[in-house]
């Protein structure tokens, strides 16, 4: 209920349910945007436009679910754009800038934890769709019905990719353990 | 595996991020600051709303052609003291026609409270003319009430709370047009035309009076017209067919508008206001799992489509068991009425489900039948896709507009 108190709120133009809407959820859908891109810089970007066109639409914005899971799937629809883009303008060098150790960073930046570099760099050994399946179910507690409607694919396709994802992260994570 | 699985959920839920404040100010600004654009860009079309109604209101127009008609009723009264003002109910179904809001300023004894209310109230009309779509009350206690899509908000300042009735809406209905004023003209047991001023401008004013017995239960009403722009300007209802006593509900200003800004219908709650969400009861039908229509590997619009075809082939059949399953709202009994002496003999065509603004409960989709005496009519039907025990499921939960 307090989100959409928020929303209503927001769609009157307080600023201050806004920075609470933003304050609430921006480590989750930063996490999501991390793990998906395996890039701060664009992860930021991601965030950013996201809230940025949450406001744009807020006036014909109607929350009929939980608010946490609309954000988290405009994050992973914009990641997913984000990654079709860097494909098509990369020439194979121009690698993203991997998450890494944060303590030369300045304090303007985003500070990620062991646990999340470790993630997100296990993670961008997988193949997008397989992120994006295992993340959307993990971290956005999403239904597999629910992300494939989103994607307008099948169910099974999405099980698929979630299960072979988690093999794979799982040898990956296992290996790194042995070294 | 499990175990596996519950290794990687952890890390991702170990998974941590922290932002400085450069981040946050750089997403948060960009974001703060579109809202205050988009806040200045609200305010200056309200205010050129606000004119726009001021200049298109009807007290303008009129005062605008004051001078020319003051010198020309006089003239022809002057002329023709005789002759006495007409008037027809069309003449004022014509005149609303142009108006699509109403403010409507008076007074209310609710039935349980001797007490006499102040009420203000606003209204739009929706899309198709035949009831309120925006709709506000503002009493004389503070309380406000006002709303959202299918849903009622009941602002009360004693309690500091805001009471959310879903799927609840009140309306004006019939609206203010042919289908009211017509039916009251036709179905009223004594509908009488009398002719007057009003003692405070002057203006000629058409009064009409009328009375039923069953309307539910006994009432009268009592109109005043103006007769020269034909609209309603004031509206008494009495709980008794003699008008004797105190009116229950006393509209003494009404005013109708071309448009009325969608602000018009808004309410900032206030920041610690407690919120209590009300559902109706049938709510709980629509989530009963022995309601609907299974939709297991179905997305939402293929369920749409699905049930929407087997409820009109039941209707057609006459199957009223799945009639009443697919759609637990309907009062069976009703539909059977209603389709009795027309009933429909074929789908023709069941559109796309699409997303309709102010409509929070689910798709509509639209489905065109062919009923008996040839007719084709579209029906918008509004379906609920649900998961109920871990079960995908749909429901119709009723139309969009008249079926």
């Amino acid at each position: 209920m307090e989100d959409k108190l928020l929303v209503l709120r927001c769609k009157r133009g307080s600023r201050d349910a806004l920075a609470r809407i933003y304050e609430k959820y921006k480590r989750d859908l930063l996490t999501l945007a991390i793990a998906l891109l395996n890039d701060r810089s664009a992860a930021e970007d991601v965030v950013h436009d996201v809230f940025v066109g949450f406001v744009q639409a807020i006036e014909k914005f109607r929350l009929t679910g939980s608010l946490k899971g609309y954000l988290l799937t405009c994050v992973a629809n914009r990641a997913r754009n984000a990654n079709k883009a860097r494909h098509r303008h990369s020439v194979g060098l121009d690698l993203p800038e991997p998450v890494s150790p944060d303590a030369d960073e300045p304090r303007s930046s985003i500070v990620c934890n062991e646990e999340l570099q470790q993630l997100s760099c296990a993670m961008a050994q997988l193949a997008y769709d397989q992120r994006e399946a295992i993340m959307l179910h993990f971290h956005a507690a999403m239904a597999f019905r629910t992300i494939a409607t989103q994607q307008g694919i099948s169910v099974n396709t999405v099980k698929s990719r979630y299960r072979y994802g988690l093999d794979k992260l799982r040898l990956i994570l296992n290996h790194e353990a042995e070294k | 595996m499990k175990s596996e699985d519950d290794k990687v959920k952890a890390l991702i839920n170990e998974a941590k991020i922290e932002t400085g404040s450069g981040v946050d100010e750089r997403i948060l600004a960009d974001a703060l600051s579109e809202l205050e654009r988009l806040r200045q860009k609200r305010l200056t079309r309200s205010q050129q709303n606000v004119w726009r109604i001021i200049m298109k209101s009807p007290i303008v127009k009129l005062a605008a052609a004051a001078v020319i008609i003051v010198g020309l009723v006089l003239l022809v009264s002057i002329l023709n003291n005789s002759t006495s003002p007409a008037w027809a109910v069309e003449q004022t179904i014509e005149a609303l026609k142009r108006f699509n809001a109403v403010h409507i300023s008076g007074v209310v004894i609710p039935p349980e409270d001797s007490l006499q209310h102040s009420f203000d109230l606003w209204a739009r009309v929706n899309e198709d003319h035949t009831q309120s779509d925006d709709f506000r009350i503002e009493i004389d206690t503070g309380q406000i009430s006002w709303v959202e899509g299918n849903d009622t908000y009941h602002y009360d300042p004693n309690q500091n709370a805001v009471r959310i009735r879903r799927g609840q809406k009140p309306t004006i209905n019939p609206w203010m047009g042919r289908d009211l004023l017509q039916r009251l003209e036709q179905k009223t047991d004594d509908w009488q035309v009398s002719y007057g001023n009003d003692p405070a401008t002057g203006r000629d004013r058409v009064f009409v009076t009328c009375s039923h017995l069953h309307a539910p239960g006994p009432k009268s009403w009592w109109f005043e017209f103006d007769l020269e722009t034909k609209l309603p300007v004031r509206f008494k209802q009495w709980d008794n067919i003699q008008r004797e006593g105190n009116p229950t509900f006393d509209a003494q200003r009404i005013v109708c508008y071309e448009y009325l800004p969608a602000e018009t219908f808004k309410f900032e709650i206030p920041e610690n206001a407690k919120i209590i969400e009300e559902f109706p009861e049938v709510w709980d039908k629509l989530n009963d799992p022995n309601t609907g229509m299974p939709a297991e590997a179905m997305t939402e619009e293929e369920a749409s489509v699905e049930i929407v075809r087997q409820y009109w082939r039941a209707v057609i059949d006459g199957n009223w068991e799945l009639v009443a399953r697919l759609r637990p709202i309907a009062n069976l009994e009703t539909w059977q009425a209603k389709y009795s002496s027309n009933p429909p003999g074929e789908i023709i065509e069941i559109g796309k489900p699409y997303q309709q603004e102010g409509c929070s409960i689910g798709p509509v989709t639209p489905v065109r039948i062919k009923f008996r005496d040839g007719d084709i009519r579209e029906i918008k039907i509004i379906t609920k896709f649900r998961d109920v025990n871990g079960k995908s499921s749909c429901v119709i939960a009723g139309t969009w507009g008249k079926e």
